[in-house]
């Protein structure tokens, strides 16, 4: 592994740094995030079972209207993690703080997955209702746009650049693409185009079971994403903390070679 | 068609979740391996 400084370091753990004695820690797990796991697996195997077995068909659309119990929970997820990357960069953007970066940078990787599954799902569904895979419809161009606009948000948190400038940089695209999300959200309403209007509001007209299949798959999908970044953030965290630490070895290193130099003159890092 | 097309979007969502979040575990099971205990905050 390479770190920031250039140097490669086949291993972070050394003689400095003997203190994994105790008990072994493995992986990013917690007694918090086994239970909510748990929970999450028990809660997406109730929405299978209502979505794809007691749910019944739709008049119109027939069964391919289970594709809404992954459709929809799906954007739910996606806004939800931007609504998160919004508030991480805007913290980050006040007080430069890791954890907000890091926040929002794990929260953003979770909203471009689950937008990536969004427009998935859509397009099988659309091929079944509309007969086509894609159609240039404000909606499908307005979220493939934000899907564009988050990976490279992505893209600038890999950019190799000085920690600060790129976590300052990534906040300022986190805070300007939420207003696409705003547009992803408003664009059944501001023009007219393939897609059908907002599933849930004051005139919905799903019936009971299906609405429950929905309701139930949303909760599912929400903890799914919740248990996601809560691992995402730690691993991030850790990554951090491997960077930082191959840089002090790097920085020690040319520090203890400068002093041993020919002229014993300590000289400068 | 509908239910190719539905089963392929479960599969595709489930099976994508599956394989992002079995992704994420492995990567912090190898980084726990390699950093000390003092500094692993926020682990739980």
């Amino acid at each position: 592994m390479t770190n920031a400084a250039g140097t490669t370091n086949a291993n972070v753990m050394t003689a400095e740094t003997p203190a994994v004695a105790g008990p072994a820690v493995q992986g990013t797990g917690s007694r918090a995030t086994r239970i909510l796991g748990w929970l999450a697996i028990v809660t997406m195997g109730l929405s299978l079972l209502f979505g794809l077995i007691l749910s019944r068909p739709e008049v119109n659309t027939g069964d391919s209207v289970r594709l809404m119990y992954v459709h929809l929970p799906s954007i739910a997820v996606a806004y939800l993690a931007f609504s998160v990357t919004l508030i991480g960069s805007a913290a980050y953007l006040r007080n430069q703080s890791v954890f907000w970066d890091l926040l929002a940078g794990s929260a953003a990787e979770i909203g471009v997955v689950f937008t990536a599954f969004l427009l998935i799902s859509g397009s099988l569904w659309g091929r079944t209702t509309w007969g086509t895979y894609w159609e240039w419809d404000p909606r499908l161009t307005s979220t493939a746009v934000m899907f564009v606009m988050y990976l490279g948000y992505l893209a600038i948190r890999g950019l190799d650049l000085p920690q600060e400038t790129r976590s300052r940089r990534a906040a300022i695209v986190g805070v300007v693409a939420v207003f696409n999300v705003v547009i992803v959200h408003y664009s059944v309403q501001w023009w007219r185009g393939l897609h059908q209007g907002q599933t849930i509001g004051v005139d919905t007209k799903l019936d009971g079971l299906m609405l429950f299949s929905l309701f139930l798959s949303v909760v599912a999908f929400i903890l799914v994403g919740t248990w996601l970044l809560i691992h995402r953030f730690r691993v991030a965290w850790l990554e951090r903390q491997i960077d930082d630490i191959l840089l002090s070895e790097a920085l020690d290193e040319r520090r203890s070679e400068a002093s041993a130099g020919p002229s014993g003159v300590e000289g400068r890092v | 068609m509908e239910w190719t097309h539905v089963t392929i979007g479960h599969l595709v969502v489930l099976g994508g979740t599956a394989g992002y979040a079995a992704s994420v575990l492995a990567r912090g099971r190898r980084l726990t391996a390699r950093i000390p205990v003092r500094r692993r905050r926020f682990l739980g």
